[in-house]
C-alpha cells in the first residue's frame, strides 16, 4: 500500500458546537491503483482528501504514506511531503493566475526538483494545450484550466494524485475527456489516484470505489 | 430610497470595519493637509490685508511723486486750497537704539476716516498724539521691544502691525529728516480726482489707485503657491487611498448589488443609495479632515510666520482663527475628492449586468492596453514639462513644469515597474523565484496607486530636500563672505556714533561703516548702502558678475553694485545707468548675491553716499580685528567704552542667529515633507491590507504544493522590499530634476536669486531608510496575518461549496 489510513478521526468546531466529520476511517490505496471516493455532501470526502494531502491534521489515527506517518510530521515536513509525494487537483482548478500555462505546468515539478522538459512537452501535447502555452489562466475556458491543473500535477510525477471533484465544474462531455486524460497520464506516470466524485458513472471507470457515509466507510 | 436595502448596503461596513477606517482616513488625510494649508494661506493673506489697510491705507487712492523724491509741502497746500480732500503721509525706517522701526507719520486732522485707524475719542487723545515730544501708536509687542530705547510715550493699539508705529507727521518729519517732503497723499474715498487735474498742479505727480492685493501679498505669492502645491500633492495622494478603498468595497459588494437588483431595487435606486452613502462618509470624514487640518495649521503657523518674516519681512500673526470659508472649502474638497475617486466604481455599478459574476480581483486588474495608455499619457506630460521648462517663463509656468513632471512620472511608474518585473521573471531559473516576480507583477495594478503616491512623496522629498540643503550650503558659504567683520556695533545716536568713530580706529585693524538710506529706484523700494574702500570687500564680497577694477570704481564714485534680485528682475543691467533716489544716476559695475532679502539693494562708495545723502544715519559699523582679539575688543567696547551688550554683536553670534533664522524658515517645508510621506505610507499600508484580503486564492495553491506559510510571508516582505527599492531608485532622478526646476526656475522667479545645485546622497539614504521602515510597517500586519493564518482558512479556498 502506498497510502494507509488507520482509525482516522477529524472534527471541526462550528457555531452549533463541534461536529465530527470523520469517525474512524480505515482504508488504503495501492501503488498505481485508482480509487474513487464517493458519498453524500458533508460525508467527509474532501476532509479525508485534505488529510491525505497533508493540508490538514487528523485529530487521531495514523495516515501512513510510503511508510511514514503524516501525523508525526512538522509543518515543514508536511510542506516537503506536499512538494514531493502527492499532487492535488481541485474542482476550482486553483491555478496561479500570474503564470502562463506552460509555467503553471512546470511549477510543481520544479518545486519537487523533478523538472523534465520532455515529459512536460508530452503532457502539454497530450492535454491539447500547445496553442495555449503562453496564455494566462484567465484566458482559458474551465475545461482548459482543469487540463492545466492536471498537467501541473502529473508533471511532478507524484506517487499519489489526490483529486477533489476535478470534473465537477465541467460539462459531461468535457468531464469525460478530462478524466480519460487523467487516467491515461496517471498510468503513464505510475501514479496512484484517489478521486473524490459524486458521480457513480465516473467512479465505475476506476479500479475501486470507496463509499463514505456519515463519516465512516460504508 | 428603500431603508431596508440601504441598511443592507451599510451592513458591509459592520463586517469590514478596517476597510471603513481606511476609507474614512483616506478622505480625512486628503482633506487635512489641503485645508490646513488653506487655513495658513487665508490667515496670512488676512494679515497682509490688515497690515496694508492699517499701514498704507491700502483701500484708498494715493498721490505720489513719479521719481520717488517725495512731494513738496507746497503742493499739498495747493491741493487743499483747491478743495481736494487729501492727507499727507510721511514714512520711513528708523533705528531707535538697536531696534529698527517703520514710522508712519500722519496728520490726524485731515486723514480720511477709511484710512484712519487711530481711536481718538477725546481731545486729550489728540493733544497727546500731536504733542511736540511725540506719541507712538503701536502694538504692545513693539512697545515692549522699544522700551528704554526712546523718550517718546506709547499708546497701545493692537491693530498696528508688529514693527511699525504711527506718529504725528511733524514728529515723523523731524525724526526721518524729511525736511517738509511728503511721501504720499491719501485721497478720501468720496473725493473724485483725475490724473489730469493732478498733472496740472505738478507734472511729477501721479495717482496710485487702491490695490486689490497689497505688495507683500504679491511678494509672498510664491510661498503660498508652494504651500498650496504641497497641500494639493497630499490631497492627490489621499485620493489614491480613497480610490483604492472604494474600488475594493464596491467589488466586494457586487454580489449584494446583484441580489438587491434581483429583489427589485432599480439601478437608479441602487446608484442613488451608493451616492448617499459616499456623501455621508465624505462629509463625516471631511469634518475629521478639517479638524485635523486646523490642528496641523495651528502647529505649523508659528513656523510659517517665522518664514514669512525671515524671507519677506511680512508680519503675520502666529495664531490661527477659525474661518467659515475654509471649513466649507475643506468639506467641499472632501466631497469633490470622494466623487472623483469613486466615479469609476459608480460607473461600473451603473453598467453592472444583473447576471455578472463577482470578480474580487477585477477592480485591480488593468489590461496591458490600459497600462500603455497611462504610460503614454505620462510620456506626453513629461514632454510637456520639458517644453514648458524651455519655452515658458513665470512662477506659474515653473509650478506647471513641476506638476507635469510629477504627474507624468507617476503615471509612467506602473509601466516601468511592469517592464522591470517582466525582465526579472525572464531571467529567473528557479520556479519559486519566477513565481515571485510573476506574482509581484500581478499585484502591481492593486499596488500601483500606492506606489505612485510613494513616488510622489519620495521625489518631492528629494527635490525639496536637495533645494533646501543646496540653499543652506550656499547660504552658509555666503554668510562667511558677507559677515567678514569680527564685530558689529550700533550706536544709539549720532553723538555716540561720533565717539565711536574716534575711539575705534586705535583699537581695530579697520572700521567699516554700515550706513544706508531707503528710496525708490525705478519704482522699486531699495536700500542704498555705502562701503568703505577696504580689502575686506575686495577679498570677501560675493560678486556674481563684475567689470574690471570694480572696487576702484566704487571707491571713486564711478559706479554702483546692485543685488542679484534687481539684476534678475531686469531693473538694471551691467554697464547701464540706474536712476538713484534724489535724482542722480549711477552706472552698474557689478552684481552681488544677497540671499534672504526680498527687496532691491544698491551699494555705492561711502563718500558718494554721504555726498548724495548727507542726512544718512551713521550709527552702525563693522569692526575688523584679528580673530583672537575680538572677544577682548567686545569686552572693551562694553566695559571701557560703555556700549550696552545688545549694541555689540560678534561674528559667531550673528552667523548663529542667521543660521537659526534659516533653519526656522524651512521648518514648515520639512514638516509638510514628513506629512506627505506619512500620507503616502498610509496609502501603502491600506493597499497592502486591501490586497492581503484577496490574496488567499492566489497563495493557497502555492501553499498546497508545499511552500510553508512562513515562507509565503517572507516572500510578501521581499515583494514589498522589491517594489519599494524600484520606486525609490526611480524617485532619485525624478527628485533631482525637481530640485533643478526649483533652483533654476521657481526660486529665480519667486525670490530673484539662483543657487548652485548640490547633491546629498546621505540624505537620500536617510529618506530611503525612513521609507523602508514605512513600507515594512505597512506590510507587517498583512504578513503577520499570513504567517499565522489558520490552515482551515487556506483549505476553504479548495472547498467545492465556497
Amino acid at each position: 500500500m502506498i497510502l494507509t489510513l488507520n482509525n482516522v478521526r477529524k472534527s471541526y468546531p462550528t457555531a452549533e458546537g463541534t461536529i465530527e466529520i470523520l469517525k474512524g476511517i480505515d482504508f488504503g490505496v495501492a501503488s498505481g491503483e485508482t480509487v474513487a471516493l464517493t458519498g453524500e455532501s458533508g460525508s467527509g470526502k474532501s476532509t479525508l482528501l485534505h488529510l491525505a494531502g497533508g493540508l490538514d491534521r487528523a485529530d487521531c489515527g495514523a495516515i501512513v504514506m510510503d511508510g511514514d506517518d503524516l501525523s508525526k510530521y512538522s509543518e515543514s515536513e508536511r510542506a516537503q511531503y506536499r512538494r514531493t509525494k502527492v499532487g492535488l487537483i481541485f474542482q476550482q482548478f486553483n491555478l496561479i493566475p500570474s503564470l502562463t500555462v506552460s509555467a503553471n505546468i512546470s511549477f510543481h515539478a520544479k518545486l519537487a526538483q523533478r523538472h523534465d522538459g520532455a515529459w512536460e512537452k508530452t503532457l502539454i501535447e497530450a492535454l491539447g494545450l500547445q496553442r495555449y502555452a503562453t496564455r494566462y489562466p484567465e484566458q482559458l475556458s474551465g475545461g482548459q484550466q482543469q487540463r492545466v491543473a492536471i498537467g501541473r500535477t502529473l508533471a511532478a510525477r507524484p506517487k499519489l494524485i489526490l483529486a477533489d471533484e476535478p470534473t465537477g465544474n465541467l460539462d459531461e462531455q468535457t468531464g469525460d475527456a478530462v478524466l480519460d486524460l487523467m487516467l491515461d497520464l496517471a498510468s503513464s506516470a505510475g501514479s496512484a489516484l484517489l478521486l473524490v466524485t459524486h458521480s457513480t458513472r465516473l467512479a465505475a471507470r476506476l479500479d475501486r470505489t470507496v463509499h463514505l457515509r456519515g463519516g465512516k466507510i460504508a | 430610497m428603500s431603508w431596508v436595502a440601504f441598511s443592507a448596503l451599510l451592513s458591509h461596513w459592520r463586517r469590514k470595519p478596517l476597510q471603513l477606517l481606511t476609507l474614512v482616513l483616506g478622505i480625512a488625510l486628503a482633506t487635512a493637509l489641503w485645508s490646513g494649508v488653506q487655513a495658513i494661506n487665508s490667515e496670512a493673506r488676512a494679515s497682509y490685508a490688515r497690515a496694508a489697510s492699517v499701514l498704507e491705507q491700502g483701500s484708498l487712492a494715493q498721490i505720489v511723486a513719479n521719481d520717488g523724491t517725495g512731494i513738496p509741502y507746497e503742493i499739498y497746500g495747493s491741493l487743499r486750497r483747491l478743495g481736494f480732500d487729501v492727507s499727507p503721509v510721511i514714512e520711513g525706517n528708523l533705528r531707535l537704539g538697536t531696534i529698527r522701526i517703520r514710522f508712519i507719520g500722519i496728520d490726524p486732522l485731515t486723514m480720511p476716516k477709511e484710512g484712519y485707524v487711530l481711536r481718538v475719542t477725546s481731545g486729550r487723545d489728540l493733544t497727546g498724539f500731536i504733542s511736540p515730544v511725540g506719541e507712538l501708536v503701536l502694538s504692545s509687542e513693539t512697545a515692549e521691544r522699544l522700551r528704554g530705547n526712546t523718550d517718546m510715550s506709547f499708546r497701545i493699539d493692537e491693530n498696528v502691525p508688529e514693527g511699525a508705529a504711527f506718529v504725528d507727521i511733524s514728529v515723523a518729519d523731524r525724526l526721518l529728516d524729511k525736511h517738509g517732503r511728503i511721501d504720499r497723499l491719501t485721497v478720501a474715498s468720496d473725493q473724485e480726482i483725475s490724473a489730469i487735474a493732478v498733472k496740472q498742479i505738478s507734472s511729477r505727480l501721479l495717482i496710485r489707485q487702491p490695490v486689490e492685493q497689497p505688495d507683500v501679498a504679491q511678494l509672498t505669492d510664491s510661498f503660498h503657491l508652494n504651500l498650496t502645491a504641497f497641500g494639493f500633492l497630499s490631497f492627490i495622494v489621499g485620493l489614491f487611498i480613497v480610490y483604492s478603498a472604494t474600488g475594493l468595497t464596491f467589488e466586494q459588494r457586487r454580489s449584494t448589488f446583484r441580489t438587491l437588483r434581483s429583489l427589485g431595487i432599480s439601478l437608479r435606486q441602487l446608484t442613488a443609495m451608493l451616492v448617499v452613502e459616499l456623501s455621508i462618509l465624505a462629509v463625516a470624514s471631511g469634518v475629521i479632515g478639517v479638524v485635523l487640518g486646523y490642528l496641523i495649521a495651528s502647529i505649523l503657523m508659528p513656523g510659517v510666520a517665522a518664514t514669512l518674516r525671515g524671507l519677506y519681512g511680512a508680519n503675520v500673526s502666529g495664531s490661527l482663527s477659525i474661518r467659515p470659508d475654509w471649513w466649507l472649502a475643506g468639506l467641499a474638497m472632501a466631497l469633490a475628492g470622494t466623487a472623483i475617486s469613486s466615479a469609476q466604481s459608480l460607473y461600473r455599478v451603473w453598467k453592472l449586468s444583473i447576471l455578472a459574476a463577482a470578480q474580487p480581483r477585477a477592480w485591480a486588474r488593468e489590461s496591458m492596453q490600459g497600462l500603455l495608455i497611462q504610460a503614454a499619457l505620462g510620456g506626453v506630460l513629461l514632454l510637456l514639462a520639458g517644453v514648458l521648462a524651455i519655452a515658458a517663463s513665470g512662477l506659474v509656468a515653473g509650478f506647471a513644469v513641476l506638476a507635469c513632471l510629477l504627474l507624468g512620472a507617476a503615471l509612467m511608474l506602473p509601466a516601468v515597474l511592469a517592464t522591470f518585473l517582466a525582465a526579472m521573471q525572464r531571467t529567473s531559473h528557479n520556479a519559486l523565484v519566477e513565481w515571485f516576480w510573476a506574482d509581484t507583477r500581478l499585484q502591481l495594478p492593486g499596488l500601483s496607486l500606492a506606489l505612485m503616491a510613494l513616488l510622489l512623496a519620495l521625489s518631492a522629498n528629494i527635490g525639496v530636500g536637495t533645494m533646501v540643503s543646496s540653499f543652506r550650503l550656499t547660504f552658509i558659504g555666503w554668510l562667511d563672505q558677507r559677515l567678514a567683520a569680527e564685530l558689529y556695533v550700533t550706536a544709539k545716536d549720532e553723538a555716540e556714533a561720533a565717539r565711536l568713530r574716534a575711539w575705534l580706529p586705535s583699537h581695530s585693524t579697520s572700521v567699516l561703516p554700515i550706513w544706508s538710506v531707503d528710496g525708490d529706484v525705478t519704482g522699486e523700494e531699495v536700500q542704498v548702502f555705502g562701503v568703505a574702500d577696504d580689502p575686506t570687500y575686495r577679498d570677501h564680497w560675493p560678486l556674481i558678475a563684475s567689470q574690471n577694477e570694480v572696487w576702484d570704481k566704487i571707491a571713486k564714485g564711478e559706479g554702483a553694485l546692485i543685488n542679484e534680485q534687481m539684476w534678475r528682475r531686469g531693473v538694471a543691467r551691467m554697464g547701464e545707468l540706474v536712476a538713484m533716489p534724489g535724482a542722480w544716476n549711477a552706472k552698474v559695475v557689478g552684481v552681488y548675491s544677497d540671499y534672504g532679502n526680498p527687496n532691491g539693494q544698491v551699494i555705492i562708495g561711502i563718500d558718494t553716499l554721504v555726498a548724495h545723502y548727507p542726512q544718512v544715519a551713521k550709527l552702525r559699523y563693522g569692526v575688523r580685528v584679528p580673530a583672537e582679539r575680538s572677544t577682548e575688543l567686545k569686552r572693551q567696547l562694553i566695559e571701557d567704552f560703555g556700549l550696552p551688550e545688545t549694541a555689540v554683536v560678534d561674528q559667531t553670534s550673528l552667523k548663529r542667529q542667521s543660521r537659526a533664522i534659516f533653519d526656522q524658515t524651512f521648518k514648515v517645508t520639512g514638516a509638510l515633507n514628513v506629512l506627505t510621506l506619512a500620507v503616502a505610507g498610509f496609502a501603502m499600508f491600506s493597499s497592502l491590507l486591501t490586497l492581503s484580503g484577496i490574496r488567499l486564492p492566489q497563495l493557497a495553491p502555492v501553499w498546497a504544493m508545499g511552500v510553508r506559510r512562513r515562507d509565503l510571508a517572507l516572500y510578501e516582505v521581499a515583494r514589498t522590499l522589491a517594489l519599494w527599492l524600484a520606486t525609490f531608485v526611480t524617485a532619485i532622478p525624478l527628485g533631482l530634476v525637481l530640485a533643478w526646476v526649483l533652483l533654476a526656475r521657481v526660486n529665480v522667479e519667486a525670490f530673484g536669486w539662483r543657487l548652485p545645485m548640490q547633491v546629498f546622497p546621505v540624505d537620500w539614504l536617510l529618506l530611503g531608510a525612513i521609507a523602508l521602515l514605512a513600507a515594512l510597517a505597512s506590510v507587517l500586519l498583512p504578513v503577520r496575518r499570513l504567517a499565522t493564518i489558520n490552515p482551515a482558512d487556506l483549505l476553504r479556498i479548495f472547498a467545492n461549496e465556497r
